[in-house]
């Protein structure tokens, strides 16, 4: 679902026709902003979708583009001195006005996240057993061994090879992908109902990755729980995503399914992204897109993306523009394109 | 671990060695002639002769460094002639009051340096913290003789109720050895205080921007247990000055134990110079960097039961 500020023209997109009525997963007009000398720094600026059980929702943009905020914002891993507004409704639940005590019960039971750079995100002076086993115990009454039989289950769930002797190793011991698979391991501890991955391949080699990205696929398929899946790498998005928001500067520009965004993209940006990929046969240069994104605490009063837009008119300077839907499920906040789509309907 | 830990001793031998040689020689350049403070005035070359080489001073340099050395691995260091008493016998007096006022100073001024850090580096940024942060400065910037000396006036001149100085033994009752520590512990500890403090919020501030600390609450961990996990992250800089806190108390505090008169190796020291006793001087300092050495042996192998990765590069 794709939300905008002025009401009248909101556009409701659903992603792909679904058998539940309430979604796992929706965000209303999400905002974060975080203090910064220059003023409020708008990271996530009224974002708004749904997401269904068993399906992931690939984020893609650039560096900067607020998708990581937006994760953090979800779980309430945010510093103190952020200003957080709209809603955050997990199973009808809302996430953002829930107490500490009740967040801190929430993460890592309904909601996990498997964040960027496994060589940074465990502890390097606690066992592999020993932070699953807390993280076992803090959302279970099991005793210390079952929680260590529990802890071998896990490893095995990530498929990690001779997963006994992991147990008692140190993080450093273990190769990136080998921790990314245990960062996993922890995220699974209580078969979360959402998985938030924040760039989850990004710091790996491109052949571990595919084997992540196989993983990620099969615990969404077996374990059925709905994902986020952060990436600015599309190529990434495409392999898992059922469908896609791309966000620049702190907006989400476009929404739809895997197949709208990577056949029919309708805005600029997302057309942008697209040449920026090199495709098998492909012989001239990838096109990048030019300039760089706008300071999110100076955000024109416009389109964000003008700036560096080919097609931008006099009318995307003066307001931003409200999403449109340009088929079933798949909506855009481009003049442009509506424009464009209007012509190819007529 | 066992091959570990002989390794890391067999490296500080040469170390020990090293400092020896340096000791030595520094001693027996330093203008001055122990001789004269041995000799009436009027003592004739004769009489110096045989002095000097009853006391084997006139064997060439290398010789009574070698000769020096083995003594000491025999635990003879020697006799003083001003104090008229084997020179171990008196370090090995004095090392156990220093050592009683260090154990004092370390625990007071570790746990107080230890917890002041901990709570401004939890709460960074807060009123705790300024505190915390204005209270190491001006630890670091009062000279401690002075503060000794200000506790004197206040504790023992004006209002009576500390002893002005010496060191009393438990068979005296337990509230004046107590007393009698009081001062002494709170100047000597002030700097200990200011560096721990200093070095553990650092140290736990650095810590809590780590990754791994979002991967703890993203799974739910609460904070007391946040807080354990970065406890034992941030250990490893504190355990360093630790080691060297200790050790700069151990080697005892020349300014503190002349102030309170505290029979400890800085007053021992104190008086050997000015009676240009070298022996009790070499000795002394010797055995205060062998403490050093041993200290950061210690500390070293305690690093290693916390971080599994030095074991590693060890």
């Amino acid at each position: 679902m794709l939300m905008t500020a002025p009401r009248p023209t909101v556009a409701r997109i659903s992603p792909a026709p679904c058998t539940d009525d309430t979604p796992l997963l929706a965000v209303r007009d999400l905002t974060t902003q975080f203090p910064t000398r220059h003023g409020w720094l708008t990271a996530v600026n009224h974002i708004s979708y749904e997401l269904q059980a068993g399906r992931v929702l690939g984020v893609l943009g650039e560096s900067g583009s607020g998708k990581s905020a937006m994760l953090r914002t979800i779980l309430g891993l945010q510093p103190k001195s952020t200003r957080i507004a709209g809603e955050v409704l997990l199973d009808g639940r809302d996430l953002i006005s829930m107490s500490a005590a009740e967040r801190e019960d929430m993460r890592g039971a309904s909601v996990s996240m498997v964040f960027q750079d496994p060589m940074t995100a465990l502890d390097p002076v606690f066992t592999v057993e020993q932070q699953l086993v807390e993280t076992i115990r803090r959302h279970s009454t099991l005793s210390r061994t079952e929680a260590a039989a529990r802890a071998l289950e896990l490893l095995q769930t990530v498929q990690i090879p001779s997963p006994e002797r992991r147990l008692k190793a140190y993080p450093f011991e273990l190769s990136g992908g080998m921790r990314q698979r245990v960062v996993i391991a922890i995220a699974l501890v209580s078969n979360p109902r959402l998985l938030l991955a924040d760039e989850p391949t990004t710091a790996l080699d491109v052949t571990v990755q595919a084997r992540v990205l196989d993983l990620f696929r099969d615990l969404k398929h077996r374990m059925g729980m709905g994902i986020i899946f952060v990436t600015h790498d599309l190529a990434v998005a495409a392999e898992i995503a059922d469908d896609i928001a791309v966000m620049y500067a702190g907006r989400i520009v476009e929404f739809g399914s895997l197949d709208d965004i990577v056949r029919s993209p309708q805005h600029p940006y997302t057309r942008g992204l697209l040449e920026a990929n090199i495709r098998p046969g492909q012989h001239e240069r990838p096109e990048a897109i030019p300039g760089s994104p706008p300071n999110l605490a100076k955000l024109p009063p416009g389109c964000s993306f003008a700036p560096r837009c080919h097609v931008a008119e006099a009318a995307c300077w003066e307001a931003v523009p409200a999403a449109t839907t340009v088929a079933p499920g798949h909506g855009v906040r481009c003049l442009k394109a509506a424009v464009s789509v209007e012509t190819v309907v007529r | 671990m066992v091959t570990l830990i002989l390794r890391r001793i067999a490296m500080a031998v040469p170390t020990l060695l090293g400092v020896t040689v340096v000791i030595w020689l520094l001693l027996s350049i330093l203008p001055g002639d122990p001789l004269a403070f041995l000799l009436p005035q009027d003592a004739s070359p004769a009489d110096r002769a045989r002095l000097a080489t009853e006391l084997g001073l006139d064997q060439p340099l290398p010789i009574r460094y070698v000769d020096w050395l083995f003594d000491m691995m025999r635990g003879d260091f020697g006799y003083s002639p001003f104090r008229r008493r084997e020179v171990a016998d008196l370090i090995a007096a004095a090392w156990k009051n220093t050592a009683l006022l260090a154990g004092f100073s370390a625990a007071f001024g570790l746990t107080i340096g230890i917890s002041l850090g901990t709570l401004a580096g939890v709460y960074r940024g807060s009123a705790i913290d300024r505190f915390v942060t204005g209270l190491a400065i001006v630890g670091l910037s009062v000279p401690s003789f002075w503060v000794a000396i200000l506790l004197l006036i206040v504790f023992s001149a004006q209002f009576k109720v500390l002893p002005a100085g010496g060191m009393a033994t438990l068979d005296g009752g337990l509230s004046s050895f107590l007393g009698h520590l009081v001062m002494p512990v709170i100047s000597g500890s002030m700097v200990s205080i200011a560096i721990t403090a200093r070095v553990t919020r650092a140290s736990i501030v650095e810590t809590f921007k780590a990754e791994f600390v979002d991967t703890l609450r993203a799974k739910g961990l609460r904070e007391r247990q946040v807080l354990l996990h970065v406890a034992k992250n941030a250990i490893s800089p504190v355990l360093t000055t630790t080691g060297l806190q200790v050790g700069f108390l151990l080697g005892g505090s020349v300014l503190i134990e002349t102030i309170f008169s505290w029979p400890g190796l800085g007053q021992l020291v104190f008086n050997a110079i000015a009676a240009r006793d070298l022996r009790i001087v070499q000795a002394t300092t010797v055995v205060i960097a062998a403490t050093f050495v041993i200290l950061n042996l210690l500390v070293d192998l305690l690093q290693m039961t916390f971080d599994p990765r030095q074991k590693r590069a060890a």
